[in-house]
């Protein structure tokens, strides 16, 4: 049980010993904020497979999975890896307002950490399926551009063929599109793994929940306060992964151009509605559907145009830009977004969560300094 | 009244005993409403829960659904309901995608009458 005489500012010095100096520090928090707090781990979820592939835990596959996820060769002019968007050294993802395939993209570019046992993929969710998620951009003519035969050509013709066949058998014996959908897994298998490390935040829930002193900045626990209170961060951002992984409009402008729109979850659902790669599909190996009835069941709104996936908050300063078009540079600049958020962008049917809240200055700073917590810090 | 035939199966114990008159009743602005309970386990954000619903003294349920009324939104999935067994009907998919204040709806008809019940449930 959390006790009000824990909270106190001990100074570390001397309590120690010969550890490094440590400033233990107060909490601010109300029992009814540290009870709140419950919700947002632990962390790491426990892994467990993805009954809709076959690869999913395999280290075998996972092993080349990554090997493909670093490799050109997926790419029809061998030009592009997923690494060239999705960067392993920079929170696999590019510090760039929208990705560049072939052409300008329309989008910010995903990390693709923390991926595992979500219900949709990509900002729009055209995917229910991590491993359909990682088939869209190896056959989009603006991505990677690879026709499914093609693909099974060059891999025919690589270093990967002999290893692709322990896996997967004769390749010949496959049409391309089968090649297509097992190097999507692959790449799926290997992707399940990025799971970003528990950060200061989940140490200092831990040491909360379980009664003990905490080390945690005075500024980040006030940021944390307005997430959880006026700021309505926690309705959307919320549980372990920092979102309930669905769709808002975030008063985000999603004119692309003067004659272009992004519909956002409108078009994300249209074609996942429409697509042969999904969970409830041939293609999946889980003989249950399990997760399809999401695909099922899914209601499309009005309120679906130019709204988009609510992404986590985890790594958030390995990410910037900010915001499903990368608008929005730095944390600073998200949250500023949200306090003076214009209200006439909203939808008319939405949702009634967003409203200013004008943060003061510090209160900015705080907001900020909290959520740098959910990240592991440099070095 | 013809009595209480509702019976219950926890979703984490389905070898649970059926227990009669088990769950929480339901509000209802219709005068003389005839009793509708309900039950379910607490919730998490966004995952699919079932709940059983029960109504007595005869009629059906027509629809059972829920809105975050402070956000004036719904949920954004269909939730499926079986047949009934005995007056009991099991409702699955309903998923609580925010935290706080949620009513689940249900509407019924009984000797040709709508009416609309409501229970309201809080999630953390």
């Amino acid at each position: 049980m959390i006790r009000r005489g824990l909270r106190v500012l001990l100074a570390a010095a001397g309590l120690w010993g010969s550890l490094p100096a440590l400033a233990l520090a107060e909490v601010i928090l109300s029992d009814a904020e540290i009870a709140r707090l419950s919700a947002f781990g632990p962390w790491p979820p426990v892994a467990e497979p993805d009954p809709s592939n076959r690869f999913s835990s395999d280290p075998q596959a996972i092993a080349l999975g990554q090997a493909l996820f670093n490799d050109p060769i997926l790419s029809s002019d061998g030009l592009l890896s997923c690494a060239s968007c999705h960067d392993p050294e920079g929170g696999f993802t590019r510090p760039v307002a929208r990705g560049m395939g072939r052409v300008l993209l329309d989008r910010n570019i995903p990390t693709v950490r923390d991926l595992a046992g979500l219900r949709w993929f990509g900002w729009g969710g055209r995917s229910d399926a991590l491993w359909a998620a990682s088939l869209h951009p190896i056959v989009d003519p603006t991505e990677m551009a690879h026709a499914p035969e093609a693909l099974k050509v060059s891999l025919l013709n690589s270093p990967y063929a002999e290893w692709l066949e322990q896996l997967l058998g004769p390749l010949q014996g496959h049409t391309g599109e089968a090649v297509l959908v097992n190097i999507a897994k692959l790449l799926a298998a290997y992707q399940e793994t990025l799971v970003s490390a528990p950060t200061p935040f989940d140490q200092f829930r831990l040491d909360l929940l379980q009664g003990q002193a905490v080390s945690y900045p005075l500024a980040a626990q006030r940021g944390l306060q307005i997430f959880l209170g006026r700021g309505n961060c926690s309705f959307c951002h919320v549980g372990p992964r920092f979102t309930n992984n669905e769709f808002h409009d975030a008063g985000v402008p999603y004119f692309l151009s003067a004659t272009r729109v992004d519909p956002g979850r409108h078009q994300g659902l249209q074609r996942l509605l429409s697509s042969p790669y999904t969970l409830d599909s041939q293609w999946s190996d889980d003989p249950a559907r399990t997760g399809a009835w999401a695909l099922r069941s899914v209601r499309q709104r009005h309120s679906d145009f130019g709204s988009f996936r609510t992404p986590t908050l985890r790594g958030l300063t390995d990410t910037a830009p900010y915001m499903h078009d990368g608008s929005l540079p730095t944390l600073e600049a998200v949250v500023r977004h949200y306090s003076e958020i214009n209200t006439e962008r909203l939808h008319a049917d939405g949702e009634a969560i967003l409203a200013p809240f004008h943060l003061s200055e510090r209160e900015v700073a705080d907001l900020v300094a909290f959520l740098q917590t959910l990240s592991v810090p440099d070095g | 009244m013809r009595g209480c035939v509702f019976a219950v199966l926890a979703v984490a114990l389905p070898s649970a005993p059926a227990l009669a008159c088990d769950g929480e009743v339901m509000q209802s602005s219709t005068a003389k409403a005839p009793e509708a309970r309900i039950q379910f386990e607490p919730p998490q954000i966004s995952q699919p829960f079932v709940v059983r619903v029960a109504l007595f003294d005869g009629g059906q349920v027509l629809t059972v659904d829920a809105i975050m009324p402070a956000h004036q939104h719904g949920m954004l999935y269909r939730p499926s309901m079986s047949t009934p067994e005995q007056g009991r009907y099991t409702v699955e998919n309903l998923v609580f995608h925010m935290p706080g204040l949620w009513h689940i709806q249900v509407q019924a008809e009984v000797d040709a009458r709508r009416i609309d019940y409501v229970y309201e449930t809080v999630v953390q």
